[in-house]
């Protein structure tokens, strides 16, 4: 676990899990709720997911790959392309992990994937990241979700630099600051 | 140049970041694991009787396995998803072995005939013994997983 002392309140934030296995959700359940979480709310296919996720924001929401009637990314793109979830916290689960699967939950507007069974220290170190993390949006033609991009490391060589715009105002040291830059120059 | 919008919008999660009257993760994490634990007595023989009916389906003919590929990668899953939790780890990662290798095929059409047995053999020993200790699995499990890579299966 990323910080063992890290002092942790979810009684308050809601979640959504999605999953076919009734085996796995009971697991999740009991996760959530020793966790302390009082709304959870539980679609067992993408179908009941997308009618909750359309009509209720959820702080979490925890995605089994393999659904039913279709794949758990389907429904992660909806969710990021429109509706109150767009920039919600997305947890992705699969009992089968390969690189593939993780880069395609990646590429779908997850913020993580999470091999089950679910292992509670690990979940909640990844909502404690999710939760303190400062990560940006980004919109584009194709995907919506959390940066991919938030190590500072280069790019590959020969491929442009899409958010050059967005990246040159942030730079500009005569922009107004937002609170939170402004509260960083003090902590 | 396709251009992308960038912004940083509420992080609904920001506030499970808790205080001084809050729970550490260590104590939240330890109520979660206590509450798992009290379920996994239910979940043991659900995965040793889904474990029972995946011998069942993987142990048919060559010809009758491919036809039924779809079935037997679906139910390898749903007990590796929970298998770790109910204390029957290596059949979990068996399982997990096992749709590694349905997978496998589905996407390269190389059907790994003699290694998908091997894992079937694996799982029937140690369907046979569950409670079998960690470290008697740990070589097995081991090569099982040395050979999928060596055959060029995802793990």
């Amino acid at each position: 676990m990323g910080e063992r002392t890290t002092r942790l309140n979810l009684s308050r934030s809601s979640v959504l899990v999605v999953e076919d296995n009734p085996h796995a959700m009971e697991i999740a359940s009991q996760i959530f709720l020793g966790f302390g979480v009082r709304q959870i709310q539980r679609a067992t296919c993408a179908k009941e997911a997308d009618r909750l996720a359309e009509g209720a924001t959820f702080d979490l929401m925890l995605v089994d790959c393999e659904l039913p009637d279709e794949s758990g990314f389907a429904f992660v793109r909806r969710a990021r392309a429109n509706g109150p979830n767009r920039t919600t916290g997305i947890i992705v689960v699969s009992g089968y992990t390969p690189r593939s699967k993780v880069e395609r939950a990646r590429d779908c507007g997850a913020h993580t994937v999470l091999c089950k069974p679910l292992a509670p220290g690990l979940l909640l170190d990844r909502i404690a990241w999710i939760g303190r993390g400062a990560r940006q949006f980004v919109e584009s033609e194709g995907y919506c979700g959390p940066d991919r991009r938030h190590r500072n490391v280069a790019l590959p060589p020969g491929q442009d630099e899409r958010r050059a715009e967005a990246l040159a105002l942030t730079a500009s040291p005569e922009r107004a600051l937002s609170q939170n830059e402004i509260n960083s120059l003090f902590d | 140049m396709p251009t992308a919008k960038l912004y940083a919008p509420k992080n609904g999660l920001a506030k499970v970041i808790g205080g001084a009257d809050d729970l550490t993760a260590v104590m939240l994490a330890s109520r979660a694991e206590a509450r798992v634990r009290g379920v996994s007595d239910q979940l043991r023989p659900h995965v040793l009787a889904a474990s029972d009916r995946l011998i069942g389906l993987a142990s048919q003919s060559d010809a009758e396995v491919k036809a039924n590929r779809r079935q037997i990668g679906e139910l390898a899953l749903a007990i590796c998803e929970v298998a770790g939790a109910a204390g029957l780890d290596a059949i979990g990662d068996v399982a997990r072995g096992i749709r590694a290798m349905t997978e496998s095929w589905a996407q390269t059409g190389i059907w790994h005939s003699e290694g998908f047995k091997l894992h079937v053999d694996a799982l029937t020993l140690l369907d046979a013994d569950p409670d079998r200790s960690a470290a008697s699995s740990a070589g097995l499990l081991l090569r099982l997983r040395h050979m999928r890579a060596w055959l060029g299966v995802a793990d």
